[in-house]
C-alpha cells in the first residue's frame, strides 16, 4: 500500500484559532528553544537566588513580591542593585561579600490591590526614582552600603522632588549707627538685632565703601529719617542639580537719622549696614542654597517698590543656619533664573519616563491626564507651565515608555505619542485609537521587533519608527492565540509582568489567568522562531512558575520574585526571589527540615490537529516519526488522539537514543575510561499508531525528563472515506 | 590560579576519570585565585578589612584628640607665664596644662601607638594665646635684640621694634612608657637650650630644627614713616588673644615606633638671630627684656591620625 | 560573576559534551570574573593590596633645610635673620624652598589633598606710611599653591611673625603631578626706611620662612 508522509522538519509553537497550521501545536508547554539545534528543549526550571540556601534566609518573612527592578550603578554589571517590594516594604537585596541580606530601605507603602500594577521604576544618573500612585514618589541610590547593620538603610533613599516652599530667610533687625556728633556708639546685639557698619568712604578700611546695604548718607535730611528695605528669598538646590522653587520674600527695614534740627547738616553720615540672616536647611538631598536679594526698594531710593530679586549667593552646604549679607547693590549678580521652579507637581504619580533629557511623571490616579515634565537635565526642577493636558478621548494615562525618538504614553483608550525636546517644546500626537494597554509592566522592547506590550485583547508590537521614510506599524502578534488571551483575568490587566530574557531570546510575559489575581499562566514568545520561519507560531506557554514580577540581571538572567510567599502559611513554602535557570526543578522547598529541590517542570508537546488537507476524509495514521536528539535514557512515551477526543491512546515507550545503533554513553552507566562523550545526534523514533480511521490527528509528548523535540512526520494512508454528513436532530 | 586554560571536551572524547579530575582540580590549584581572577570595580566596602578595632577604616588605621590647656571659654582661669629671663634657660621649658597647673598630654594607649613602616603619624593642635606685656615697649630698651635704629631726622636714632620676637611652640613625646613621665622633643626639633656661640651669649636653636614648632608674635610695634624717617614715636598695639596651631609629620619608611604620648611645650620670647660666619638662622632667648614679657593661654586640642602611606 | 544553573546533569541523558561543557563553561567564566558579590569580607588587607593601589601619601616632614633661601640677604645685623630685603627680593612669586623640585610620581588619577605648614615673619612696622592714603601698604605675605600650574589655593597668609598652614584639594588627571609652593610680599612702600641708622646700614629684613614641610595624600579612582 502507498503510504503518505506529511513532515514537519521544524515543530512550532502553540496556536489555538482553527483551523490550525498542522505544524503548530495545540499545547506547547514548558518548553525552550535549544540554542544547538533550534528544537524544543525540556531543559528549564527555576532555582533560589541563594545558590544553595539551606533555609529561606534572608526571604522568611517575605510575603508575594509585587514589583523587582534591578539597577546597574555602575556599567558593565560591576554594581548592580535588586530592589523589590512585598507587603508595604521596599527592600534591597545587599549581595556582597557573599552574603544575601535584606536592607529594609522603606517600610509602611501601599500594597496594591488586585487591579492595581506593582511601583514602577525608572532609572536616572542620580539613582532609581520609584512611583506607585499613593506614596510620595523616592530616588533610591544604594550605594555606599557598608555591610554593617548599624548603616540605616533609610538614608539610601529620599523623596522625590520639593515638597513646597522653604522657610523664608529670617533677617536679623538692624540697628543703624547713630549720628556722626552727638550720638551714643551703642551697637545692639542679642535680642534678634544687630549693628553691622560698613563705612562707606573708600578710605576708611581696606576695600571701603565696596560694602554694605542701604543709604549711607542723611546728612542734609532736613524732611525726616531715610529708610533702607530689603528683601531675601532662599531656594534648595539638590543631588541632582535641580533648584527648588524660592521663599516668599521677607525683608528687613531700618533709617538712617536726619538733621537734629533744620539746616543742622548734622544727620547719619558714613555708614552702610551689613545684614545677619537666618537661613533654614533643607531636607534630605539638599546639598546647597541660593540666596537672592532685591536692591532697595524702599521710598527714599529709585527703585520704589521693585522687589525684583536677583541673586546673591550660594551657601554651598547644608549646615549653616546663618548668614551674613554685605554685599553692595552694585555687586549683585544676575536676576533670578529664568527657569521656573515649583513644588513637585505630582506628588501621587504612578509612572515616570526619561525622555529627551527630561523626568516625565503622570498626574496619578486622580490627574490621569495629565503628564509633566521637568527641565532638561535638572530632574527634580518642575516649572509650573511645564504640562501637557492630554485629550479627553483616549483616557488616563496607563504607562509611559521611552523608546528610540519617542514617547510612548499608553492609555486607557488608546496610545499617545510625544516627542520633541525641552527647548523646543513638545508635541503629542496619537499613535492608535483602537489599541488599549493596560498591562504597564508587560511593556519591553524586543530587538528586531519594536515595542511590545500586553493590550486589552492580544499581545501587540509598535513596530518601525516616525523619522525619515520609516512606517510605524501596530501589530497583533497573538492573532492565532486568541484563545490564551481569553483566559486572562480582564480586571487583573494590571498584574501582568514581562521580560524580555536576552539569554534565551524570549518575551516572557506572565498573566493572571482563569480567575487567578496575581500571575499564573506563562506566554513567552520566541523571538528566534520569527527568523526560521514565516508560517510557524512563536508562542509557547509556562505553567508552575510562581511570578509575581519579573526582571532582567546584567548577564540576561530573568529574576522573579515569588507571587504566594509566606501568604501560605507555615515557614516551609517557597518565598523570596528566584532565578530562571537551567536547573531541572521547579524551585525547592522546606520538607522534613531539609531544602529539597522540587519536582521539574511537566513539559507537554501536543501537536496541532491535522487533517492531511480534507478534514472531511477519513485517514489511517500508521506511524508517527518523532525526530528527537537523542539525550539519552529519558523515556519518550507517545500517545495520540483522534477527531477532538479527550481519551489519548498511548502506545509503546522509547528511549531518546538512536534506533539502529549502538546506544550513546549515559551518565550513572558510563565507564569512566571506557566510554566516550558523544554528542546528542538527531535521530528518529518511529511509533507505531493503531486507531481507526480519523478525521483529525494529533499526537503528544509529556514528560519531566530531558528531550530536545526538532520535528514530527506523519505517515498514513487514505481510502478516500468521507465522514457521515452530520448529525440527526 | 588566574587562567583556566583547558579546551573543551569534544565529540567522541574518551569518559576519562583523570580528565575528569584534572578538570576538577583546576578549581583548586595552590595559590589558587589571584588578581586575574577579580573582574574590574569587584571590591566595595565589605572587602576592605579593618585593622585592630573595628571603628578605624582601611587608610586611616588611628585616630585620638585630647583638650590641651586650660579649657575654658570664658577665660576666667587661664595661665600665665613670664618669659624665661635666665640664661642657661632651665631645663624643661613651660608645659601646656590646666588652671591647677597639671599638664595636659595625650596618652596614647597603655601599649602606646606603633607607627610601623609604611605609616605616617600626623599630629595638629591648637590653643588659645595672649602674648602680653607690662611697660611701655620694653623691647626697646637698651640691651634689647629687638629693635632697629631708624632715623628720626638729622640722625637722631629712633627705635622701632623688628615685630620679630615670638613665643615659640612645640612638640615633645614620650617613647618610654605610658607613664608619660619622660618627655624629649620629637625628631627634627631643638629644645632651644643650644649654647650656639659656646660663650653663653646665645642660648636658643638653629631654625633647620623647628619642624614642630609654631610661633606667634610676643608684640607688635607701628610706626608711620615719613619719606624715609620715622619723626614720630611707634605705637605699640595689643597682640589680643589669638589661635596657636600646629602641624606635625612623623612618615616611618623603615623600622617603627612605638609612642605613648605627646605635649605641647613652649619658651620665650625669642628672637632672630644670624651667625655671620656660618650664615646660620637662629633662634635664641631674648632675655634682655623677657621679665616684662607674659603670655596666657586658655584652651585648645591636639589631634592624632595615623594612616598608611600607601 | 555569579551564575546560576546552565546545564543540569540529569539521571540517564547522553554523556554528551555539552553535559560537562556548559556547567563548566559558566563555572570557569564566574571563577575568572569574581565580583564583590562572590568575594568574601575583609579580604582585602595590607598584604593583598599592592602599594599604592587606592591611595599615596607624599609626605616631607622637612623640606629642604626648611628655610627659604630665595632672597637671603647676609648684610643685615646679627640680630636679624639672613633673609629677603628690599635688597635681595626681586619681586613676584618665589619657591618656599629653592634649588628643589617637587614631583608627586604615580599620581594615578583622582582626588587631591595637599598642605604646606611652616612659619613665617613679615615686618610690618612701616604699615602706615605718612603720604599713603588708606589703607596704607599692610604687609602680609601672600601664599599660594599650584598644582600642575593649576591654582589650589592662594590666600592671604601671615602679617606677623606667626605659624602658617595652607591647604587645598582639586581632583586632577593620571600622571606625575608638579607642586609649586610659593611665597610672595607686600612690597614697601614709597616712605619706608629699608635701611637701618646703625653705622653699616644694614639692610632690614622684610620677611622669612621656615620650618616648611609638606603633605599630600592622592585617593585614587
Amino acid at each position: 500500500m502507498i503510504q503518505d508522509n506529511y513532515q514537519t522538519p521544524l515543530a512550532g509553537g502553540v496556536a489555538t484559532r482553527l483551523p490550525q497550521d498542522p505544524q503548530n501545536a495545540n499545547i506547547c508547554q514548558n518548553l525552550i528553544v535549544d540554542k544547538s539545534t533550534g528544537g524544543w528543549s525540556t531543559r528549564l526550571g527555576y532555582e533560589q537566588f541563594k545558590i544553595g540556601a539551606s533555609s529561606w534566609s534572608p526571604f522568611q518573612n517575605c510575603g508575594p513580591i509585587y514589583s523587582v527592578h534591578v539597577a546597574q550603578n555602575l556599567a558593565s554589571g560591576a554594581r548592580q542593585s535588586v530592589l523589590f517590594e512585598e507587603g508595604g516594604n521596599l527592600h534591597l537585596l545587599y549581595d556582597s561579600a557573599g552574603l544575601v541580606q535584606l536592607k529594609t530601605i522603606r517600610s509602611g507603602r501601599s500594597v496594591p490591590t488586585a487591579t492595581e500594577s506593582g511601583s514602577w521604576y525608572t532609572d536616572t544618573p542620580y539613582g532609581t526614582v520609584i512611583t506607585n500612585g499613593v506614596d510620595r514618589p523616592i530616588l533610591v541610590y544604594p550605594w555606599p552600603t557598608p555591610q554593617a547593620a548599624s548603616v540605616q538603610p533609610e538614608n539610601l533613599a529620599r523623596p522625590f522632588g520639593f515638597d513646597g516652599l522653604p522657610a523664608p530667610a529670617d533677617p536679623f533687625k538692624v540697628v543703624p549707627m547713630p549720628l556722626t556728633s552727638g550720638g551714643t556708639y551703642d551697637p545692639k546685639a542679642g535680642g534678634g538685632a544687630v549693628t553691622l557698619w560698613c563705612p562707606s568712604d573708600p578710605s576708611a578700611i581696606p576695600s571701603g565703601g565696596q560694602w554694605g546695604l542701604g543709604l549711607a548718607n542723611n546728612k542734609n535730611g532736613s524732611d525726616r529719617d531715610k529708610s533702607s528695605i530689603f528683601g531675601w528669598s532662599v531656594s534648595f538646590i539638590t543631588d541632582t542639580g535641580s533648584e527648588g522653587p524660592t521663599s516668599s520674600l521677607s525683608s528687613a527695614t531700618w533709617s538712617i537719622l536726619g538733621e537734629t534740627s533744620s539746616g543742622g547738616a548734622d544727620g547719619s553720615e558714613g555708614w552702610r549696614h551689613a545684614c545677619l540672616l537666618d537661613i533654614p536647611v533643607g531636607p534630605d538631598g539638599t546639598v546647597a542654597r541660593k540666596l537672592y536679594r532685591t536692591t532697595n526698594y524702599s521710598d527714599d531710593y529709585v527703585f520704589q517698590g521693585d522687589t525684583t530679586l536677583y541673586f546673591l549667593d550660594i551657601v554651598r552646604n547644608n549646615i549653616d543656619t546663618q548668614h551674613f549679607d554685605a554685599i553692595a547693590t552694585a555687586a549683585l549678580g544676575q536676576p533670578a533664573p529664568d527657569i521656573a521652579t515649583g513644588p513637585l507637581p505630582a506628588p501621587a504619580a504612578r509612572f515616570s519616563a526619561l525622555y529627551s533629557g527630561c523626568l516625565f511623571l503622570d498626574g496619578g490616579i486622580q490627574d490621569g491626564r495629565t503628564l509633566y515634565y521637568s527641565a532638561a537635565g535638572l530632574i527634580e526642577q518642575f516649572d509650573a507651565a511645564s504640562y501637557i493636558e492630554l485629550s479627553s478621548q483616549g483616557g488616563m494615562i496607563t504607562a509611559l515608555f521611552a523608546h528610540y525618538t519617542d514617547l510612548l504614553v499608553f492609555r486607557e483608550n488608546g496610545i499617545d505619542i510625544v516627542r520633541g525636546s525641552y527647548a523646543a517644546g513638545f508635541t503629542v500626537t496619537t499613535l492608535s485609537h483602537s489599541v488599549t494597554c493596560r498591562a504597564p509592566h508587560s511593556i519591553q522592547a524586543i530587538p528586531g521587533l519594536g515595542v511590545v506590550f500586553l493590550g486589552q485583547d492580544g499581545v501587540y508590537a509598535i513596530t518601525g519608527g516616525l523619522e525619515g521614510g520609516a512606517v510605524s506599524d501596530l501589530v497583533n502578534l497573538t492573532v492565532a492565540q486568541d484563545d490564551l488571551i481569553e483566559r486572562i483575568t480582564v480586571d487583573c490587566h494590571p498584574k501582568a509582568v514581562a521580560t524580555f530574557a536576552a539569554e534565551l531570546r524570549e518575551y516572557q510575559l506572565y498573566v493572571p489567568a482563569d480567575g487567578s489575581d496575581r500571575p499564573s499562566l506563562g506566554l513567552v514568545f520566541h523571538v528566534d522562531r520569527l527568523g526560521q520561519a514565516d508560517q510557524l507560531a512563536p508562542w509557547s506557554t509556562r505553567l508552575g512558575f510562581p511570578v509575581g514580577s519579573v526582571a532582567t540581571l546584567y548577564d540576561g538572567s530573568v529574576i522573579f520574585g515569588h507571587n504566594v510567599g509566606n501568604e501560605a502559611g507555615g515557614t516551609d513554602s517557597q518565598r523570596g526571589l528566584f532565578v530562571m535557570s537551567s536547573k531541572r526543578a521547579l524551585g525547592s522547598s522546606v520538607v522534613g527540615d531539609t531544602m529539597t529541590d522540587g519536582p521539574p517542570p511537566t513539559s507537554i508537546y501536543r501537536s496541532a490537529w491535522w487533517s492531511g488537507g480534507d478534514p472531511q476524509v477519513q485517514k489511517q495514521v500508521s506511524y508517527v516519526t518523532v525526530w528527537l536528539m537523542t539525550t539519552g535514557g529519558p523515556l519518550v512515551t507517545m500517545r495520540h488522539y483522534k477527531d477532538f477526543s479527550l481519551t489519548p491512546v498511548l502506545e509503546r515507550t522509547y528511549t531518546a537514543q538512536p534506533p539502529d545503533a549502538t546506544a550513546l554513553p549515559e551518565l550513572d552507566s558510563v565507564v569512566l575510561g571506557a566510554g566516550d562523550y558523544r554528542t546528542e545526534r538527531l535521530v528518529p523514533l518511529r511509533f507505531s499508531v493503531a486507531h481507526m480511521s480519523a478525521a483529525w490527528f494529533c499526537f503528544e509528548l509529556e514528560t519531566t525528563e530531558d528531550i530536545v523535540l526538532v520535528g514530527y512526520e506523519y505517515t498514513y494512508t487514505t481510502k478516500g472515506t468521507l465522514i457521515v454528513q452530520g448529525p440527526r436532530a | 590560579m588566574s587562567r583556566i586554560n583547558r579546551p573543551r571536551v569534544e565529540d567522541g572524547d574518551t569518559v576519562d576519570a583523570t580528565d575528569l579530575n584534572s578538570r576538577f582540580t583546576d578549581y583548586n590549584q595552590p595559590n589558587a585565585l589571584n588578581a586575574f581572577n577579580t573582574r574590574d570595580a569587584a571590591f566595595d566596602l565589605p572587602q576592605f578589612e579593618n585593622p585592630g578595632a573595628s571603628t578605624f577604616g582601611f587608610l586611616a588605621s588611628y585616630q585620638n584628640n585630647a583638650v590641651i590647656g586650660a579649657n575654658d571659654w570664658k577665660h576666667t582661669s587661664i595661665v600665665t607665664v613670664t618669659g624665661v629671663s635666665s640664661a642657661p634657660p632651665p631645663a624643661a621649658p613651660f608645659i601646656v596644662g590646666n588652671a591647677a597647673g597639671a599638664p595636659t598630654p595625650i596618652s596614647l594607649g597603655a601599649a602606646g601607638l606603633t607607627v610601623a613602616a609604611g605609616e605616617v603619624l600626623r599630629v595638629y593642635w591648637d590653643l588659645s594665646v595672649y602674648p602680653h606685656w607690662i611697660g611701655t615697649r620694653p623691647w626697646t630698651t637698651g640691651a634689647s635684640v629687638d629693635f632697629y635704629n631708624f632715623d628720626k631726622g638729622s640722625g637722631v636714632a629712633m627705635p622701632v621694634g623688628t615685630n620679630a620676637a615670638c613665643w615659640v611652640f612645640w612638640l615633645q613625646w614620650d617613647i618610654t612608657s605610658n607613664a608619660l613621665a619622660n618627655f624629649v622633643e620629637v625628631p627634627n626639633q631643638s629644645d632651644f637650650r643650644t649654647d650656639l656661640y659656646g660663650d653663653g651669649s646665645a642660648y636658643g636653636g638653629q631654625l633647620a630644627d623647628t619642624m614642630s614648632s609654631s610661633v606667634v608674635p610676643a608684640y607688635i610695634d607701628r610706626a608711620i614713616p615719613d619719606d624715609g624717617l620715622v619723626p614720630a614715636n611707634p605705637i605699640q598695639c595689643p597682640v589680643g588673644w589669638r589661635g596657636a596651631s600646629g602641624a606635625w609629620y612623623y612618615p616611618k619608611t623603615s623600622g617603627s615606633q612605638t609612642i605613648y604620648g605627646l605635649r605641647v611645650v613652649f619658651t620665650g620670647p625669642m628672637s632672630p638671630n644670624h651667625n655671620t660666619v656660618s650664615g646660620a638662622n637662629h633662634l635664641i632667648h631674648s632675655v634682655a627684656w623677657s621679665s616684662d614679657s607674659r603670655l596666657s593661654y586658655a584652651g585648645g586640642s591636639i589631634d592624632v591620625v595615623k594612616q598608611r602611606i600607601g | 560573576m555569579k551564575k546560576w544553573t546552565k546545564r543540569d546533569a540529569t539521571s540517564k541523558t547522553t554523556a554528551s559534551p555539552a553535559a560537562v561543557n556548559n556547567e563548566l563553561r559558566a563555572s570557569q567564566s564566574s571563577i575568572t570574573t569574581l565580583d564583590r558579590d562572590q568575594l568574601p569580607a575583609d579580604v582585602v588587607d595590607q598584604a593583598r593590596l599592592e602599594t599604592y593601589a587606592l591611595h599615596r601619601v607624599y609626605v616631607v616632614d622637612k623640606w629642604g633645610t626648611g628655610e627659604q633661601t630665595s632672597a637671603a640677604d647676609a648684610a643685615v645685623l646679627p640680630r636679624a635673620w639672613k633673609a629677603a630685603t628690599y635688597q635681595t627680593y626681586s619681586g613676584g612669586w618665589l619657591p618656599g624652598v629653592s634649588g628643589t623640585t617637587i614631583t608627586l610620581t604615580g599620581f594615578k588619577g583622582g582626588h587631591l589633598f595637599l598642605e604646606w605648614t611652616g612659619n613665617a615673619y613679615v615686618f610690618g612696622a612701616m604699615a602706615d606710611g605718612a603720604s599713603q592714603t588708606h589703607p596704607g601698604t599692610p604687609r602680609h605675605m601672600r601664599l599660594r599653591i599650584l598644582v600642575s600650574g593649576v591654582v589650589l589655593a592662594e590666600r592671604r597668609g601671615p602679617a606677623y611673625h606667626e605659624s602658617f598652614r595652607i591647604f587645598g584639594t582639586g581632583v586632577f588627571p593620571s600622571g606625575d603631578l608638579s607642586v609649586q609652593l610659593q611665597w610672595r610680599l607686600v612690597e614697601p612702600g614709597s616712605d619706608d626706611p629699608i635701611e637701618t641708622n646703625n653705622v653699616g646700614n644694614n639692610n632690614v629684613v622684610q620677611g622669612h620662612l621656615y620650618s616648611q614641610k609638606y603633605f599630600a595624600i592622592g585617593r585614587f579612582r
